[in-house]
């Protein structure tokens, strides 16, 4: 049954890339620029925009364009980038890992802080956890990432001097050899305790800045889904059956309360991914955002595309799972 | 429970300070560390834009170089060279036991691969090599260029010229691409350091080549670390913290802080960029010249250097920027005088003006925003309304080109391609290029200019060459179809045993590390 979901659920994913490309080309063609004027660079001759154009086959009508890069996308070839003229999917697989590392260590953050918050505030709400919750909810969501982010930066770099700026690594250290990309993981895998620690601590800050915003959510939804469970006839049959507090809570109500919250993390994948465009700039991190950033800027739609569509599929992925999940948590549901 | 939450925060805040504590330190008395906020795509040197040539003045050679004190192509991979009376055959003959990174000789072959790739490929000085019809290599040391038509500025695009090892270059090539994309993270050069990591969008670390042909001697800058920092208010707080010596692009509002502090050196330097107003002289009422006139001298240009450059620009005088050979100095500097412009403009039959011009400006860019506030304060004394247009440089360029946008005054920049005077009021004022280059926003031309930039283009004799650039910019200033403001300055900020910085308009917003040295770095 369930791999049946998961076989419409992947056809439904081609729906969504065709969807995603046919719009990111409306798009393209609606911006009062010339991609071939930009990438032949400042002072370029009319007849080097148009080598440019026929070579990057910009001088085609937009559906053939459209069509020549399904077809080719089919193939998994995604073109080639205007500014590097490297495979498109060189490039995606070079910037990737850095920023799935940084998109799981915001997600772990958000969890590991907004579930228990969550928990403690619909407990005891009032409490000091609850107060701290609402503080964070009120500034998680309230104050633009942007601005937080140079703001955590100019505390605990600029002032406290207890994190780095940014970047991956310190300057003095070279990235471990090549594994998954992650230099965590890879780092861990050479056994090179020092690279693993130096990449660990410049992961936190920007880690910490994405997930604000997410544990502002995560956090008040678990709240509410927790209080209006603890409401609940077996919660209350639970308690009259004299079972401690800590069971109650932690196995009976917390199982139901974590489906609400749960669904908002396969969509908060997105938000991470959307904003890791804001967040790795400010702390040049090298991943898909900054990648996006620097191909906006010079209107390298090849790789602007390439950047949407894996976000697209890493999105529609992760939901997918959260949906398989919610089976293994709650065995009523079925698909 | 408070207790023990208190106890959870102490206890974390201790894990970061060991964690933090335990990110390595490493000798860097003998490294430059720079921050900049515009990232480097590929170490290719056909790019002749400043993001990519900032990488390329490290790794590579060009074949001349242009010495910006005696305004004269100096020599480099070639020692000497030699341009026939009828400014059609150019040799040059090449130093010996120059190699690249990879330990091979650079010879002839090298340099006509170079340039064959650079046409192939059609970016960066293509366009200048274009009129090459033919190339012979004499011996390994020598080689002849023959151009299809005298054309003056040839000799000043070869700073821009870097030579990239053949070998090199086809051993790494994949279908056809003349090793793009391998250059994209790898260099193929010759010049005083060389690749050694580049770590996406993060940093790029380049050592010094040991065999480097001109030597190291009274040299000790052994690596340079260059970090990607898009942020300004990043690149201050890293300056301040001692982590970079040269911040490359501090914000303006930075300034007034780095001028006082003593441990920073905030080094301005005037570049070929010029700030101006473009006419559109197809749009009424700008096709009378009394009227572009008018506008210009309701410009108050100590405002923009003041308040907008902070001090750091200098008035322009004309188009052509006094860094240039053939600049013409003779021009008159531009005057702020309101009541002069009012009486032009009585003179054109506008008294009290009465009109409003749509004026466009790239967005985000701070020296166009304070100017455009001052534009709308001393135009509208004229009684000229100013309908203000913001837009990106990319929508920008495509009005510009395009002889039906709406804009009647462009506020842009004159950036030049290459350091020759006549080129450039070429690409900005020919009748030839209305529509064809961007640049040429005011749609303005005249004959007697076209003329004389068809000769000086063909020009070989440099006596000659001046007098006809400064005689065309006298009659373009003349003919106001731009009022030139301010040379934009270039500003970026360095610790004081940073010694050796200077400012090359043919390698703009870029350092000349191989001449720079660190005293007393700890």
């Amino acid at each position: 049954m369930i791999l049946r979901y998961v076989l419409r659920r992947c056809i439904f994913l081609v729906f969504v890339i065709v969807g995603v490309t046919g719009l990111l080309f409306l798009i393209t063609y609606s911006i009062p620029a010339d991609p071939a004027r930009v990438a032949a660079g400042p002072g370029a001759t009319p007849k080097q925009v148009e080598n440019l154009r026929q070579k990057l086959g910009l001088d085609r009508p937009a559906y053939v364009q459209y069509l020549t890069y399904m077809k080719n996308l089919f193939r998994g070839d995604l073109g080639k980038s205007t500014r590097t003229k490297k495979p498109v999917i060189e490039e995606l697989k070079s910037y990737l890992p850095a920023s799935l590392e940084l998109m799981v260590a915001a997600m772990l953050i958000n969890v590991l802080i907004a579930v228990p918050f969550g928990v403690l505030s619909a407990v005891k709400p009032g409490h000091l956890a609850d107060s701290v919750s609402r503080l964070f909810a009120a500034l998680g969501m309230g104050l633009p990432l942007f601005w937080v982010a140079l703001l955590a930066q100019f505390i605990f770099y600029g002032k406290l001097h207890v994190l780095p700026f940014g970047g991956r690594l310190s300057t003095s250290l070279l990235p471990p050899a090549h594994f998954t990309g992650s230099f965590i993981i890879d780092a861990l895998l050479a056994g090179d305790w020092l690279l693993f620690k130096d990449a660990l601590v410049h992961l936190i800050l920007p880690a910490t800045v994405m997930a604000l915003p997410e544990i502002a959510v995560t956090s008040r939804l678990m709240r509410s889904s927790m209080l209006e469970v603890l409401g609940q006839d077996y919660i209350r049959t639970a308690r009259s059956k004299g079972l401690p507090e800590r069971l109650v809570v932690g196995k009976h109500a917390l199982r139901n309360a974590v489906l609400v919250p749960l669904t908002m993390v396969g969509m908060q994948v997105g938000w991470i991914l959307g904003n890791t465009l804001l967040v790795e700039t400010v702390f040049s991190w090298g991943g898909l955002g900054f990648l996006a950033f620097n191909a906006i800027y010079k209107l390298d739609f090849p790789v602007i595309m390439g950047v949407a569509l894996v976000m697209c599929f890493v999105f529609v992925i992760l939901n997918l799972l959260v949906d398989i999940l919610y089976a293994y948590i709650d065995p009523r549901i079925l698909y | 429970m408070k207790c023990r939450f208190f106890n959870l925060l102490v206890i974390g805040g201790l894990v970061l300070a060991v964690f933090a504590a335990a990110a390595g330190a490493g000798e860097l008395s003998n490294t430059l560390v720079i921050a900049q906020a515009e990232y480097t795509f590929s170490f290719d040197a056909i790019y002749n834009w400043s993001d990519v040539n900032r990488m390329s003045r490290l790794a590579y050679d060009p074949l001349v170089q242009y010495d910006p004190t005696a305004k004269a192509i100096v020599p480099c991979v070639a020692k000497r060279w030699e341009i026939s009376e009828d400014g059609l055959t150019y040799t040059f003959w090449l130093e010996e036991g120059i190699t690249f990174h990879d330990g091979s000789d650079l010879t002839a072959s090298d340099v006509k691969y170079t340039v064959e790739r650079t046409v192939a490929i059609g970016e960066g000085v293509s366009r200048f090599l274009e009129n090459i019809t033919h190339i012979e290599e004499i011996n390994d040391y020598t080689i002849r260029f023959e151009l299809g038509r005298a054309d003056s500025s040839l000799i000043e695009a070869l700073p821009a010229l870097y030579i990239v090892n053949e070998d090199g270059a086809k051993a790494n090539e994949v279908d056809g691409d003349w090793a793009q994309a391998y250059l994209r993270d790898n260099d193929l050069g010759s010049g005083p350091y060389e690749v050694i990591l580049n770590l996406l969008e993060q940093r790029t670390v380049f050592t010094k080549f040991d065999a480097y042909w001109k030597g190291w001697e009274g040299r000790n800058i052994e690596k340079v670390i260059w970090l990607w920092i898009a942020e300004s208010a990043t690149q201050r707080l890293m300056f301040e913290n001692g982590e970079v010596d040269i911040a490359m692009q501090p914000s303006m509002a930075d300034l007034p802080y780095f001028e006082t502090d003593p441990d920073t050196v905030v080094h301005s330097s005037a570049t070929p960029i010029i700030l101006m107003t473009s006419f559109r002289v197809i749009h009424k009422p700008l096709d009378d010249v009394r009227v572009r006139q008018a506008l210009a001298m309701a410009i108050d240009y100590d405002y923009v250097l003041d308040v907008a450059y902070l001090g750091y620009g200098k008035l322009a005088q004309g188009p052509v920027p006094s860094t240039f050979t053939y600049h013409n100095d003779g021009l008159p500097l531009p005057t702020f005088d309101l009541d002069a412009a009012k009486q032009l403009l009585a003179d054109a039959g506008y008294p009290g003006g009465g009109f409003t011009l749509k004026l466009s400006y790239e967005s985000g860019q701070e020296d166009k925003v304070r100017t455009l506030e001052m534009l709308q304060e001393t135009w509208g004394e004229l009684g000229v309304g100013i309908e203000p247009m913001a837009a990106d440089w990319m929508a920008q360029a495509s009005m510009q080109l395009d002889a039906t946008s709406e804009p009647d005054v462009y506020l842009n920049y004159i950036w030049p391609s290459g350091i020759n005077s006549a080129q450039l009021l070429y690409e900005f004022y020919s009748g030839a290029v209305k529509g064809i280059y961007d640049n040429n926003s005011s749609y303005w031309s005249d004959p007697g200019v076209d003329r004389l930039l068809h000769a000086a283009m063909a020009e070989a004799d440099p006596a000659t060459l001046a007098g006809i650039v400064k005689e065309a910019q006298e009659l373009i200033v003349e003919a106001a179809p731009a009022a030139w403001i301010a040379e934009v300055p270039y500003v970026l900020v360095a610790r004081p045993y940073v010694k050796g910085y200077s400012y090359n308009p043919a390698h703009q917003q870029t350092l000349d590390v191989y001449n720079m040295r660190l005293e007393g770095k700890e």
